[in-house]
Protein backbone atom coordinates (compact mmCIF):
# COMPACT_ATOMS: atom_id res chain seq x y z
CA UNK A 1 0.00 0.00 0.00
CA UNK A 2 1.83 3.62 -0.92
CA UNK A 3 1.57 5.85 1.96
CA UNK A 4 -0.59 8.44 0.16
CA UNK A 5 -3.25 5.92 0.08
CA UNK A 6 -5.98 6.19 3.36
CA UNK A 7 -5.89 3.85 5.67
CA UNK A 8 -8.66 2.48 7.90
CA UNK A 9 -8.13 4.01 11.56
CA UNK A 10 -10.29 4.30 14.43
CA UNK A 11 -11.73 7.76 14.52
CA UNK A 12 -12.38 7.34 18.45
CA UNK A 13 -8.49 6.89 18.66
CA UNK A 14 -8.32 10.03 16.74
CA UNK A 15 -10.13 11.64 19.10
CA UNK A 16 -8.57 10.26 21.96
CA UNK A 17 -4.82 10.73 20.94
CA UNK A 18 -5.32 14.17 20.57
CA UNK A 19 -7.57 15.19 23.42
CA UNK A 20 -5.12 12.67 25.83
CA UNK A 21 -2.24 14.94 24.33
CA UNK A 22 -4.14 18.23 24.92
CA UNK A 23 -3.97 19.46 21.06
CA UNK A 24 -6.93 21.17 20.14
CA UNK A 25 -8.45 20.39 16.47
CA UNK A 26 -6.60 23.82 15.03
CA UNK A 27 -3.08 22.94 16.11
CA UNK A 28 -3.21 19.31 14.46
CA UNK A 29 -4.44 20.91 11.30
CA UNK A 30 -2.13 23.17 11.26
CA UNK A 31 0.88 20.57 11.75
CA UNK A 32 -0.45 18.33 9.25
CA UNK A 33 -1.29 21.24 7.22
CA UNK A 34 -5.04 20.36 6.19
CA UNK A 35 -8.10 22.19 7.05
CA UNK A 36 -9.40 21.94 10.44
CA UNK A 37 -12.74 20.59 9.06
CA UNK A 38 -10.76 17.56 7.14
CA UNK A 39 -9.46 16.64 10.47
CA UNK A 40 -12.59 16.55 12.14
CA UNK A 41 -14.07 14.80 9.55
CA UNK A 42 -11.27 11.83 10.61
CA UNK A 43 -12.15 12.15 13.62
CA UNK A 44 -15.97 11.85 13.18
CA UNK A 45 -15.08 8.31 10.67
CA UNK A 46 -16.71 10.44 7.62
CA UNK A 47 -12.84 10.53 5.61
CA UNK A 48 -9.84 8.45 6.61
CA UNK A 49 -6.38 9.74 6.48
CA UNK A 50 -3.27 8.68 4.58
CA UNK A 51 -1.13 6.24 5.80
CA UNK A 52 1.64 9.01 5.43
CA UNK A 53 -0.89 11.12 7.58
CA UNK A 54 -1.15 8.83 10.42
CA UNK A 55 2.41 8.42 10.70
CA UNK A 56 2.71 12.68 11.04
CA UNK A 57 -0.01 12.40 13.95
CA UNK A 58 1.85 9.67 15.78
CA UNK A 59 4.86 11.78 15.95
CA UNK A 60 3.24 15.16 16.40
CA UNK A 61 1.16 13.35 19.45
CA UNK A 62 4.07 11.44 20.23
CA UNK A 63 1.99 8.03 20.07
CA UNK A 64 2.94 4.78 18.82
CA UNK A 65 1.73 4.28 14.85
CA UNK A 66 -0.57 1.25 16.55
CA UNK A 67 -2.55 3.09 18.62
CA UNK A 68 -5.01 4.57 16.01
CA UNK A 69 -6.22 0.81 15.00
CA UNK A 70 -7.36 -0.27 18.44
CA UNK A 71 -10.48 -1.50 18.69
CA UNK A 72 -11.09 1.01 22.15
CA UNK A 73 -9.03 3.55 23.81
CA UNK A 74 -6.64 2.36 26.31
CA UNK A 75 -7.52 3.06 29.82
CA UNK A 76 -4.52 5.00 31.68
CA UNK A 77 -4.82 6.88 34.51
CA UNK A 78 -5.39 10.79 34.34
CA UNK A 79 -1.84 12.77 35.02
CA UNK A 80 -3.65 15.00 37.40
CA UNK A 81 -3.44 11.75 39.29
CA UNK A 82 0.33 11.42 39.31
CA UNK A 83 1.47 15.09 39.75
CA UNK A 84 0.64 17.40 43.27
CA UNK A 85 -1.94 20.49 42.85
CA UNK A 86 -0.35 22.99 40.78
CA UNK A 87 -1.65 26.37 41.61
CA UNK A 88 -3.14 28.21 38.13
CA UNK A 89 -3.45 24.52 36.72
CA UNK A 90 -6.29 23.07 35.95
CA UNK A 91 -5.95 19.22 36.08
CA UNK A 92 -6.95 17.61 32.86
CA UNK A 93 -6.66 21.11 31.13
CA UNK A 94 -2.32 21.05 31.10
CA UNK A 95 -0.87 22.65 28.29
CA UNK A 96 0.36 19.92 25.41
CA UNK A 97 4.15 20.64 26.49
CA UNK A 98 3.37 20.11 30.45
CA UNK A 99 1.48 16.74 29.41
CA UNK A 100 4.42 15.07 27.65
CA UNK A 101 6.80 16.33 30.09
CA UNK A 102 4.87 14.80 32.39
CA UNK A 103 4.42 11.26 30.67
CA UNK A 104 7.70 11.29 29.41
CA UNK A 105 8.67 11.54 33.42
CA UNK A 106 6.46 9.23 34.30
CA UNK A 107 7.70 6.60 31.98
CA UNK A 108 11.23 7.77 32.97
CA UNK A 109 10.86 6.89 36.82
CA UNK A 110 9.33 3.33 35.32
CA UNK A 111 11.94 2.59 33.60
CA UNK A 112 14.18 3.38 36.65
CA UNK A 113 12.42 1.14 38.83
CA UNK A 114 12.37 -1.87 36.14
CA UNK A 115 16.31 -1.32 35.84
CA UNK A 116 16.94 -1.09 39.71
CA UNK A 117 14.78 -4.48 40.16
CA UNK A 118 16.76 -5.95 36.81
CA UNK A 119 19.97 -5.09 38.39
CA UNK A 120 18.82 -6.54 41.68
CA UNK A 121 19.71 -3.08 43.33
CA UNK A 122 17.61 -2.07 46.36
CA UNK A 123 14.81 1.08 45.86
CA UNK A 124 15.80 4.10 47.54
CA UNK A 125 13.63 4.91 50.84
CA UNK A 126 12.68 8.47 50.47
CA UNK A 127 12.30 8.63 54.23
CA UNK A 128 11.91 12.50 55.04
CA UNK A 129 7.85 13.76 56.16
CA UNK A 130 6.36 16.64 57.05
CA UNK A 131 3.24 17.95 59.10
CA UNK A 132 1.07 21.13 58.66
CA UNK A 133 1.02 20.99 62.60
CA UNK A 134 4.76 21.42 62.31
CA UNK A 135 6.74 25.11 61.91
CA UNK A 136 7.69 24.79 58.68
CA UNK A 137 11.12 26.75 59.78
CA UNK A 138 12.00 23.22 61.47
CA UNK A 139 10.38 21.16 58.54
CA UNK A 140 13.14 23.57 56.91
CA UNK A 141 15.79 22.63 59.08
CA UNK A 142 15.54 18.58 58.47
CA UNK A 143 15.89 19.33 54.73
CA UNK A 144 18.80 21.03 55.48
CA UNK A 145 20.39 18.62 57.45
CA UNK A 146 19.00 15.71 55.25
CA UNK A 147 20.90 17.10 52.65
CA UNK A 148 24.34 17.02 55.14
CA UNK A 149 25.39 20.36 53.05
CA UNK A 150 26.94 22.90 55.61
CA UNK A 151 26.75 27.02 55.53
CA UNK A 152 30.27 26.81 54.96
CA UNK A 153 30.54 24.39 51.85
CA UNK A 154 27.39 26.35 50.35
CA UNK A 155 29.41 29.72 51.25
CA UNK A 156 32.23 28.75 49.39
CA UNK A 157 30.73 27.51 46.31
CA UNK A 158 31.45 29.72 42.92
CA UNK A 159 29.06 30.13 41.35
CA UNK A 160 24.83 29.23 41.31
CA UNK A 161 25.58 26.42 38.69
CA UNK A 162 27.63 24.57 41.56
CA UNK A 163 25.25 25.37 44.04
CA UNK A 164 22.10 24.32 41.91
CA UNK A 165 24.22 20.97 40.86
CA UNK A 166 24.67 20.20 44.45
CA UNK A 167 21.87 20.84 46.39
CA UNK A 168 20.29 18.28 43.41
CA UNK A 169 23.12 15.36 44.29
CA UNK A 170 22.08 15.87 47.91
CA UNK A 171 18.53 15.47 46.89
CA UNK A 172 18.84 12.62 44.91
CA UNK A 173 20.80 11.09 47.53
CA UNK A 174 17.36 10.80 49.18
CA UNK A 175 15.69 8.64 47.65
CA UNK A 176 14.40 11.02 44.69
CA UNK A 177 14.91 11.17 40.96
CA UNK A 178 15.45 15.02 40.05
CA UNK A 179 14.69 15.83 36.67
CA UNK A 180 14.23 18.76 34.53
CA UNK A 181 11.81 19.49 31.59
CA UNK A 182 12.04 21.94 28.53
CA UNK A 183 9.36 23.27 26.18
CA UNK A 184 6.65 24.34 29.21
CA UNK A 185 6.41 27.93 30.21
CA UNK A 186 7.40 29.24 33.53
CA UNK A 187 4.28 30.73 33.72
CA UNK A 188 2.79 27.41 33.52
CA UNK A 189 4.72 26.13 36.06
CA UNK A 190 8.78 26.16 37.57
CA UNK A 191 8.69 22.98 39.28
CA UNK A 192 6.56 19.90 40.36
CA UNK A 193 6.70 16.77 42.30
CA UNK A 194 4.98 13.29 41.01
CA UNK A 195 3.87 11.71 44.30
CA UNK A 196 4.37 8.38 43.64
CA UNK A 197 6.41 6.20 46.43
CA UNK A 198 8.62 4.77 46.45
CA UNK A 199 10.91 6.80 44.06
CA UNK A 200 9.27 9.87 43.76
CA UNK A 201 9.97 12.82 41.53
CA UNK A 202 10.86 16.36 42.08
CA UNK A 203 10.64 18.42 38.28
CA UNK A 204 12.37 21.59 37.27
CA UNK A 205 11.48 23.79 34.31
CA UNK A 206 14.82 23.65 32.72
CA UNK A 207 14.13 27.23 31.29
CA UNK A 208 14.16 27.95 35.06
CA UNK A 209 17.62 30.04 36.24
CA UNK A 210 19.87 27.96 38.67
CA UNK A 211 19.71 29.98 41.87
CA UNK A 212 15.53 29.99 40.97
CA UNK A 213 16.40 26.03 40.52
CA UNK A 214 17.47 25.86 44.03
CA UNK A 215 15.23 27.10 46.02
CA UNK A 216 12.12 24.95 43.63
CA UNK A 217 14.22 22.15 44.77
CA UNK A 218 13.23 22.36 48.03
CA UNK A 219 9.87 23.78 47.80
CA UNK A 220 8.95 20.52 45.57
CA UNK A 221 10.97 18.51 48.38
CA UNK A 222 8.80 20.18 51.11
CA UNK A 223 5.86 19.38 49.14
CA UNK A 224 6.76 15.59 48.61
CA UNK A 225 7.60 15.45 52.28
CA UNK A 226 3.92 16.83 53.10
CA UNK A 227 1.95 14.14 50.72
CA UNK A 228 4.64 11.22 52.42
CA UNK A 229 2.61 11.98 55.52
CA UNK A 230 -0.78 12.12 53.91
CA UNK A 231 -1.21 15.84 54.22
CA UNK A 232 -1.48 16.69 50.45
CA UNK A 233 -2.28 14.47 47.56
CA UNK A 234 -2.42 14.39 43.55
CA UNK A 235 -4.32 17.31 42.07
CA UNK A 236 -6.75 15.19 40.81
CA UNK A 237 -7.90 14.59 44.37
CA UNK A 238 -6.66 17.43 46.38
CA UNK A 239 -10.36 19.26 47.44
CA UNK A 240 -9.06 22.07 49.56
CA UNK A 241 -10.30 25.68 48.83
CA UNK A 242 -7.86 28.11 47.13
CA UNK A 243 -7.14 30.09 50.42
CA UNK A 244 -6.49 26.43 52.15
CA UNK A 245 -4.67 25.35 49.46
CA UNK A 246 -2.12 28.73 49.81
CA UNK A 247 -1.78 27.95 53.32
CA UNK A 248 0.05 24.55 52.01
CA UNK A 249 2.26 26.79 49.38
CA UNK A 250 3.05 29.21 52.02
CA UNK A 251 4.31 26.15 54.54
CA UNK A 252 6.75 25.20 51.54
CA UNK A 253 7.90 28.35 50.56
CA UNK A 254 8.81 29.03 54.52
CA UNK A 255 9.86 25.45 54.61
CA UNK A 256 12.18 25.92 51.39
CA UNK A 257 13.58 29.44 52.18
CA UNK A 258 14.52 28.45 55.73
CA UNK A 259 16.68 24.79 54.41
CA UNK A 260 18.73 27.40 51.75
CA UNK A 261 19.50 29.94 53.99
CA UNK A 262 19.75 28.80 57.32
CA UNK A 263 19.07 31.84 60.43
CA UNK A 264 22.59 31.54 62.57
CA UNK A 265 24.35 31.47 58.33
CA UNK A 266 21.97 34.38 57.77
CA UNK A 267 22.70 36.33 60.61
CA UNK A 268 26.32 36.12 60.19
CA UNK A 269 26.51 37.23 56.72
CA UNK A 270 25.04 39.88 57.02
CA UNK A 271 26.83 41.48 60.41
CA UNK A 272 30.17 40.43 58.01
CA UNK A 273 29.16 41.95 55.38
CA UNK A 274 28.15 45.31 57.70
CA UNK A 275 24.43 44.96 56.34
CA UNK A 276 23.26 44.95 60.14
CA UNK A 277 21.49 48.85 59.36
CA UNK A 278 21.08 48.66 55.90
CA UNK A 279 17.94 50.33 54.62
CA UNK A 280 18.05 47.23 52.17
CA UNK A 281 18.22 48.34 48.34
CA UNK A 282 18.11 46.20 45.35
CA UNK A 283 22.36 46.25 45.53
CA UNK A 284 22.24 45.25 49.12
CA UNK A 285 19.84 42.17 48.65
CA UNK A 286 21.44 40.89 45.67
CA UNK A 287 24.82 41.09 47.51
CA UNK A 288 23.54 38.72 50.32
CA UNK A 289 21.54 36.73 47.12
CA UNK A 290 25.25 35.70 45.61
CA UNK A 291 26.84 34.99 48.63
CA UNK A 292 23.83 32.44 49.26
CA UNK A 293 23.25 31.66 45.31
CA UNK A 294 20.05 32.35 45.66
CA UNK A 295 17.73 35.02 43.49
CA UNK A 296 17.67 38.71 45.12
CA UNK A 297 13.62 37.95 45.34
CA UNK A 298 13.75 34.81 47.04
CA UNK A 299 16.37 36.43 49.46
CA UNK A 300 14.67 39.60 49.67
CA UNK A 301 11.48 37.20 51.07
CA UNK A 302 13.61 35.53 53.67
CA UNK A 303 14.75 38.96 54.88
CA UNK A 304 11.21 39.48 55.76
CA UNK A 305 10.80 36.45 57.11
CA UNK A 306 13.19 37.02 59.08
CA UNK A 307 12.07 40.28 60.46
CA UNK A 308 15.33 42.14 58.26
CA UNK A 309 12.84 44.28 56.22
CA UNK A 310 8.97 45.04 57.15
CA UNK A 311 6.42 44.23 54.58
CA UNK A 312 6.33 47.99 53.97
CA UNK A 313 9.77 47.80 52.96
CA UNK A 314 9.24 44.49 51.08
CA UNK A 315 6.67 45.84 48.63
CA UNK A 316 8.94 48.81 47.90
CA UNK A 317 12.19 46.95 47.33
CA UNK A 318 9.72 44.71 44.94
CA UNK A 319 8.84 47.41 42.86
CA UNK A 320 12.23 48.32 42.84
CA UNK A 321 13.49 44.87 41.74
CA UNK A 322 10.55 44.96 39.54
CA UNK A 323 11.92 47.88 37.71
CA UNK A 324 15.34 47.00 37.78
CA UNK A 325 14.61 43.53 36.10
CA UNK A 326 13.05 44.81 33.37
CA UNK A 327 16.22 46.94 32.41
CA UNK A 328 17.91 43.65 32.27
CA UNK A 329 18.52 41.16 28.91
CA UNK A 330 17.57 37.89 28.94
CA UNK A 331 20.03 35.49 30.38
CA UNK A 332 21.41 33.61 27.72
CA UNK A 333 22.38 29.88 28.54
CA UNK A 334 25.86 28.19 27.90
CA UNK A 335 26.78 25.49 25.77
CA UNK A 336 25.65 22.19 26.45
CA UNK A 337 26.41 18.90 24.84
CA UNK A 338 23.70 16.36 23.94
CA UNK A 339 25.89 14.18 26.90
CA UNK A 340 25.25 17.20 29.06
CA UNK A 341 21.50 17.82 28.37
CA UNK A 342 20.77 13.80 28.96
CA UNK A 343 21.99 14.54 32.36
CA UNK A 344 20.62 17.25 33.27
CA UNK A 345 17.55 16.21 32.05
CA UNK A 346 17.11 12.57 33.69
CA UNK A 347 19.48 13.56 36.24
CA UNK A 348 22.92 11.70 37.34
CA UNK A 349 21.60 8.77 38.95
CA UNK A 350 19.45 7.62 36.15
CA UNK A 351 22.08 8.14 33.58
CA UNK A 352 23.96 6.16 35.61
CA UNK A 353 21.25 3.30 35.76
CA UNK A 354 21.20 3.14 32.44
CA UNK A 355 24.70 2.56 31.30
CA UNK A 356 24.93 -0.03 34.34
CA UNK A 357 22.28 -2.22 32.71
CA UNK A 358 23.89 -1.51 29.33
CA UNK A 359 27.25 -3.19 30.55
CA UNK A 360 25.33 -5.61 32.17
CA UNK A 361 23.22 -5.94 29.07
CA UNK A 362 20.33 -5.94 30.49
CA UNK A 363 19.03 -3.50 28.36
CA UNK A 364 19.95 -2.90 24.51
CA UNK A 365 21.57 -0.34 22.91
CA UNK A 366 18.33 0.73 21.47
CA UNK A 367 16.46 0.67 24.83
CA UNK A 368 19.38 3.23 26.07
CA UNK A 369 19.35 5.64 23.62
CA UNK A 370 15.93 6.02 23.95
CA UNK A 371 15.58 6.32 27.66
CA UNK A 372 18.83 8.48 27.68
CA UNK A 373 17.19 10.20 24.57
CA UNK A 374 20.61 10.47 23.26
CA UNK A 375 22.42 8.76 20.49
CA UNK A 376 24.28 6.36 21.19
CA UNK A 377 27.98 7.91 19.71
CA UNK A 378 27.31 9.92 22.28
CA UNK A 379 27.48 7.65 24.89
CA UNK A 380 31.26 7.80 25.62
CA UNK A 381 31.17 11.64 26.27
CA UNK A 382 28.49 10.83 28.43
CA UNK A 383 30.59 8.43 30.56
CA UNK A 384 33.70 11.05 31.04
CA UNK A 385 30.87 13.43 31.87
CA UNK A 386 29.84 10.90 34.96
CA UNK A 387 32.89 10.64 35.51
CA UNK A 388 33.69 14.25 36.53
CA UNK A 389 31.80 13.86 39.29
CA UNK A 390 28.27 16.39 40.30
CA UNK A 391 29.12 20.33 39.76
CA UNK A 392 31.42 19.43 37.17
CA UNK A 393 29.30 21.35 34.58
CA UNK A 394 28.16 24.15 34.53
CA UNK A 395 25.34 23.79 31.52
CA UNK A 396 22.11 23.61 31.49
CA UNK A 397 19.01 22.79 29.18
CA UNK B 1 22.15 -1.07 15.66
CA UNK B 2 22.98 -3.39 18.54
CA UNK B 3 26.05 -5.39 16.77
CA UNK B 4 27.34 -2.31 15.11
CA UNK B 5 27.25 0.15 18.49
CA UNK B 6 28.78 -2.20 20.57
CA UNK B 7 30.13 -6.07 20.25
CA UNK B 8 31.14 -5.25 16.42
CA UNK B 9 31.71 -1.62 15.68
CA UNK B 10 32.15 -1.72 12.00
CA UNK B 11 35.93 -0.34 12.02
CA UNK B 12 37.03 -3.45 14.29
CA UNK B 13 35.14 -5.46 12.19
CA UNK B 14 35.25 -4.79 8.80
CA UNK B 15 35.07 -7.90 7.47
CA UNK B 16 31.01 -8.39 8.95
CA UNK B 17 30.24 -5.52 7.11
CA UNK B 18 31.31 -6.93 3.60
CA UNK B 19 29.54 -10.25 5.14
CA UNK B 20 26.74 -8.67 5.90
CA UNK B 21 26.38 -6.46 1.93
CA UNK B 22 26.42 -9.46 0.25
CA UNK B 23 23.38 -11.16 2.15
CA UNK B 24 22.04 -8.18 1.27
CA UNK B 25 22.90 -8.20 -2.47
CA UNK B 26 21.67 -11.44 -2.35
CA UNK B 27 18.60 -10.37 -1.58
CA UNK B 28 18.75 -11.81 2.02
CA UNK B 29 18.70 -9.11 4.56
CA UNK B 30 15.79 -7.19 5.03
CA UNK B 31 14.29 -5.07 8.10
CA UNK B 32 11.08 -3.22 8.62
CA UNK B 33 11.08 0.78 7.95
CA UNK B 34 10.77 1.15 11.58
CA UNK B 35 14.02 0.01 12.25
CA UNK B 36 15.51 2.55 10.19
CA UNK B 37 13.44 5.21 11.81
CA UNK B 38 15.31 3.90 14.63
CA UNK B 39 18.40 4.26 13.49
CA UNK B 40 17.79 7.84 12.40
CA UNK B 41 17.03 8.93 15.74
CA UNK B 42 19.54 7.18 18.10
CA UNK B 43 22.24 5.71 16.19
CA UNK B 44 26.07 6.73 15.31
CA UNK B 45 26.52 8.70 12.32
CA UNK B 46 28.29 6.01 10.77
CA UNK B 47 25.56 3.86 10.93
CA UNK B 48 22.99 6.66 9.70
CA UNK B 49 25.38 6.61 6.68
CA UNK B 50 25.21 2.88 6.00
CA UNK B 51 21.47 3.16 6.46
CA UNK B 52 21.37 5.35 4.10
CA UNK B 53 23.56 3.50 1.71
CA UNK B 54 21.71 0.68 1.67
CA UNK B 55 17.92 1.79 2.24
CA UNK B 56 16.75 -0.92 -0.33
CA UNK B 57 17.03 -3.26 2.68
CA UNK B 58 14.13 -1.70 4.27
CA UNK B 59 10.42 -2.74 3.83
CA UNK B 60 7.91 0.32 3.73
CA UNK B 61 5.69 0.17 7.26
CA UNK B 62 2.25 -0.58 5.42
CA UNK B 63 3.83 -3.93 3.51
CA UNK B 64 4.35 -5.38 7.01
CA UNK B 65 1.43 -3.38 9.02
CA UNK B 66 -1.57 -5.53 9.06
CA UNK B 67 0.50 -8.72 9.93
CA UNK B 68 2.09 -6.57 12.72
CA UNK B 69 -0.99 -5.09 14.20
CA UNK B 70 -2.16 -9.34 14.13
CA UNK B 71 0.80 -10.34 16.60
CA UNK B 72 0.65 -7.29 18.96
CA UNK B 73 -2.71 -8.16 18.94
CA UNK B 74 -2.21 -11.67 20.01
CA UNK B 75 0.72 -10.69 21.85
CA UNK B 76 -0.14 -7.41 23.49
CA UNK B 77 2.76 -7.01 25.95
CA UNK B 78 4.71 -5.30 21.93
CA UNK B 79 2.10 -2.80 22.55
CA UNK B 80 2.41 0.16 24.79
CA UNK B 81 0.07 2.85 24.62
CA UNK B 82 1.67 4.60 27.31
CA UNK B 83 5.04 4.64 24.69
CA UNK B 84 5.84 7.76 22.94
CA UNK B 85 6.49 5.47 20.07
CA UNK B 86 6.39 2.64 17.91
CA UNK B 87 8.73 0.17 18.82
CA UNK B 88 10.02 -2.05 16.00
CA UNK B 89 9.72 -5.34 17.26
CA UNK B 90 6.41 -6.23 15.74
CA UNK B 91 7.35 -5.41 13.15
CA UNK B 92 10.77 -7.48 12.42
CA UNK B 93 8.47 -10.90 13.80
CA UNK B 94 5.92 -9.61 11.22
CA UNK B 95 8.22 -9.25 8.09
CA UNK B 96 10.32 -12.89 8.97
CA UNK B 97 6.38 -13.82 8.86
CA UNK B 98 5.73 -12.85 6.07
CA UNK B 99 8.75 -13.43 3.88
CA UNK B 100 9.49 -17.21 5.89
CA UNK B 101 12.86 -15.20 7.25
CA UNK B 102 14.80 -15.52 10.44
CA UNK B 103 14.66 -13.00 13.04
CA UNK B 104 18.46 -12.17 13.59
CA UNK B 105 17.96 -10.10 17.47
CA UNK B 106 19.95 -9.22 20.26
CA UNK B 107 17.12 -9.00 22.51
CA UNK B 108 17.11 -11.90 25.13
CA UNK B 109 14.09 -13.78 26.25
CA UNK B 110 11.85 -12.97 29.48
CA UNK B 111 12.76 -15.94 31.72
CA UNK B 112 16.42 -14.48 31.39
CA UNK B 113 15.40 -11.09 32.82
CA UNK B 114 14.56 -10.49 36.46
CA UNK B 115 12.21 -8.57 36.22
CA UNK B 116 10.57 -8.30 32.62
CA UNK B 117 8.56 -4.98 31.68
CA UNK B 118 6.36 -7.19 29.91
CA UNK B 119 5.45 -11.48 29.21
CA UNK B 120 6.81 -11.62 25.76
CA UNK B 121 10.10 -10.45 24.28
CA UNK B 122 11.12 -10.64 20.73
CA UNK B 123 12.80 -14.16 21.18
CA UNK B 124 9.31 -15.47 22.88
CA UNK B 125 7.48 -14.32 19.99
CA UNK B 126 9.20 -16.30 17.78
CA UNK B 127 9.29 -19.27 20.00
CA UNK B 128 5.48 -19.17 20.19
CA UNK B 129 4.63 -18.43 16.16
CA UNK B 130 7.48 -21.11 15.65
CA UNK B 131 9.83 -17.92 13.75
CA UNK B 132 13.33 -19.23 13.79
CA UNK B 133 15.29 -16.29 15.99
CA UNK B 134 19.03 -16.22 16.26
CA UNK B 135 21.47 -13.66 17.90
CA UNK B 136 24.44 -11.89 15.47
CA UNK B 137 26.59 -14.78 16.47
CA UNK B 138 24.16 -17.55 16.10
CA UNK B 139 23.85 -15.68 12.26
CA UNK B 140 27.65 -15.92 12.05
CA UNK B 141 27.72 -19.66 12.51
CA UNK B 142 24.72 -20.34 10.48
CA UNK B 143 26.37 -18.59 7.68
CA UNK B 144 30.00 -20.27 8.50
CA UNK B 145 31.88 -17.34 9.03
CA UNK B 146 35.30 -16.60 9.87
CA UNK B 147 37.37 -13.87 11.39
Amino acid sequence: MPTFETIPVNPSLLVWAREESGYPLERVAKRLQVKEERVEAWEKGERQPTFRQVEELAKFLHRPLSVFFLSRPPQLPPLAAEYRRLPGVDPGHESPELRLALRQMLNRRENALNLLEELGEPIPEFSLRAHLNEPPVEVGRQMREATGIDSMTQLDWPNEWRAWSAWRAAIEQLGVLVFQFPKVKLEETRGLALLRMPLPVIAINGKEMPEAKAYTIFHELAHLMLAAANEEVSALRETRSSVEWEKVERFAEVAASHALVPETALRTIIRNQGLSDSSWDVADVRKVARTFKITPLAMATRLRESGFMTWNRYNHWRADWDSYVSTLRPRRGGFASPAEKAVSRAGRPFAQLVLEALSANRLTTVDAARYLDLRFEHFEILRNHLRGGPGEAATDE
Amino acid sequence: MEWQARPYPMDVFPTLVTRISALITAGRFVAPALVHEEVKIVGTAELIRWAEENENIFVPTPEVLGEALSIQSQFTGLRDPKAEYEEADAYVIALARLRGGIVVTQETPAAEKRRPRRTHFIPDVCRELGIPSISLLGLMRREGWRF
